[in-house]
């Protein structure tokens, strides 16, 4: 298939306007996964994320009208929309300190890497885990650029228009929230020698 | 280049490793280890970060979630089926929607006039009687007096739509085509209401006061202000023995102009 036969999201979005189920299946499962991984980043709770997803997606089934293209892409509307049901769910630090009681759960295993070298396998999980808590531990309006601009490599535009702020404000806002994540990370690597414990994998991380 | 700034660009350095230090941060950081460490830290934190995006990049909704959005597309689809998208303002549903309720009312008291015209009264006032002579000319409401009322509008400064007329009709210009009404009130010309070349002589009919909202007097053609658009003006709506209104105009019962 070449390139210009591939329809754009605004195509499918008009065409699944116009009853077409396809559309709508070709629309979803091209921006789903994004969606999903952008509520799981802000929630840290894979059931959240699935009914933000549904959430989603019903919005958009039900009022696609609202979509306006001279405000943004698409995409950037859907994480907009996420984001919203990601704050009404929890609100802004309810979630958070909930996870934080919740250390001893078992790290996500969704999209492990099987490696050869378990104890590096094992490392770089902890890292990851510290890595994770950490976003998790800050603040809703540090964590949403953390997770839009780092973890979903969004440009400040874009960033911008899914947070309905300014660009300076999303540029100052990711700078202040790595120094925080950084300064949190850096903490934990100090406060804890024990190398297996989760400020290890943060000392790891920051090494 | 001090701290401050080396902390911005350490940032946005961390967050490009292919971005190279200029040589002032270069130097800077070979002067300041809290700055070099700084710079070490948010170069391992892009490490996680992007260790955690690679470790979550398969993850997606269970399929269950297509299976009933699919459903609830259908199911929307069905009930609602959308054939065009055109995301309309909405100032303008907001007008539409006034126009359409201007056009509702009229309907409704010509429906209403036209059951109440089996059994016709003779015409009362000066208007009514006009009415029933059937030319265009006869449509327009005769002369009051002339001159002696300062609070009668100039018919030319309202059908016009021009800017001047308080000022003119306050200071007593002569009137020329406009009623007087008890209650001080004050009618301005009659203004077609055009449909098309298939109306039956106006050879009798009735006349209609209500109330209608300033944008769907616009709509009509009369020249008032649609700052305010759902603000409402008293009118009189001319009907003709088919129900449908032929003419209208604005009353005034304030002495102040529609166009304010």
């Amino acid at each position: 298939m070449k390139i210009s036969q591939i329809p754009g999201d605004e195509d499918l979005l008009r065409m699944m306007m116009a009853g077409d189920e396809d559309a709508f299946a070709t629309l979803y499962r091209r921006r789903q996964g994004a969606i999903y991984r952008f509520a799981l980043h802000m929630s840290g709770s894979p059931e959240v994320a699935e009914d933000v997803t549904q959430e989603v997606f019903m919005t958009l089934i039900g009022d696609a009208g609202r979509y306006d293209p001279a405000r943004g892409s698409l995409a950037s509307y859907l994480y907009g929309i996420a984001r919203n049901h990601v704050l009404r769910r929890h609100g802004a630090d309810r979630y958070y300190v909930q996870l934080l009681d919740d250390q001893d759960d078992e790290p996500p295993t969704v999209g492990a890497v099987a490696r050869e070298d378990p104890f590096a396998d094992l490392a770089r999980n902890e890292v990851i885990e510290a890595v994770r808590r950490g976003v998790l531990a800050l603040p809703t309006h540090y964590r949403e650029v953390i997770v839009l601009c780092d973890l979903h490599e969004m440009n400040y535009a874009d960033a911008a228009a899914v947070l309905g702020c300014a660009l300076g404000t999303v540029r100052s806002r990711l700078h202040r929230a790595r120094k925080v994540l950084a300064e949190k990370l850096r903490a934990a690597a100090d406060s804890e020698p024990e190398p297996a414990s989760e400020t290890g994998a943060a000392a790891r991380c920051l090494a | 280049m001090n701290c401050k700034r080396f902390e911005i660009a350490a940032i946005e350095l961390a967050r490009d490793p292919s971005v190279e230090l200029e040589e002032q941060a270069r130097a800077h950081r070979q002067s300041c280890p809290e700055c070099a460490a700084a710079l070490a830290d948010q170069r391992s934190l892009t490490s996680g970060l992007r260790a955690l995006n690679w470790n979550t990049r398969s993850a997606s909704a269970p399929p269950r979630v297509e299976v009933e959005l699919r459903a609830a597309f259908r199911k929307a689809a069905t009930i609602s089926p959308v054939t065009s998208w055109t995301p309309a303002p909405a100032k303008f549903r907001f007008r539409l929607a006034f126009a359409a309720a201007a056009v509702v009312m009229i309907a409704a008291a010509a429906f209403y006039v036209r059951e109440r015209f089996a059994n016709p009264a003779p015409p009362a006032s000066p208007t009514e009687a006009v009415v029933q002579d059937g030319s265009r000319s006869d449509v327009e409401p005769p002369l009051g007096d002339k001159g002696k009322d300062q609070n009668v509008f100039p018919a030319q400064t309202l059908s016009s739509g021009g800017a001047h007329s308080k000022a003119s009709h306050r200071a007593g210009h002569p009137r020329e085509n406009g009623t007087r009404f008890e209650n001080s009130e004050v009618g301005m010309d009659f203004v077609p209401v055009i449909y098309g070349s298939d109306l039956t002589p106006l050879e009798g009919g009735q006349i209609l006061r209500v109330r209608l909202s300033r944008s769907a007097l616009a709509s009509l053609g009369l020249p008032v202000n649609v700052e305010h658009p759902d603000e409402t003006l008293m009118a009189d709506v001319m009907l003709g023995e088919d129900g449908l209104a032929r003419s209208i105009r604005l009353i005034d019962s304030k002495g102040e102009s529609p166009q304010d």
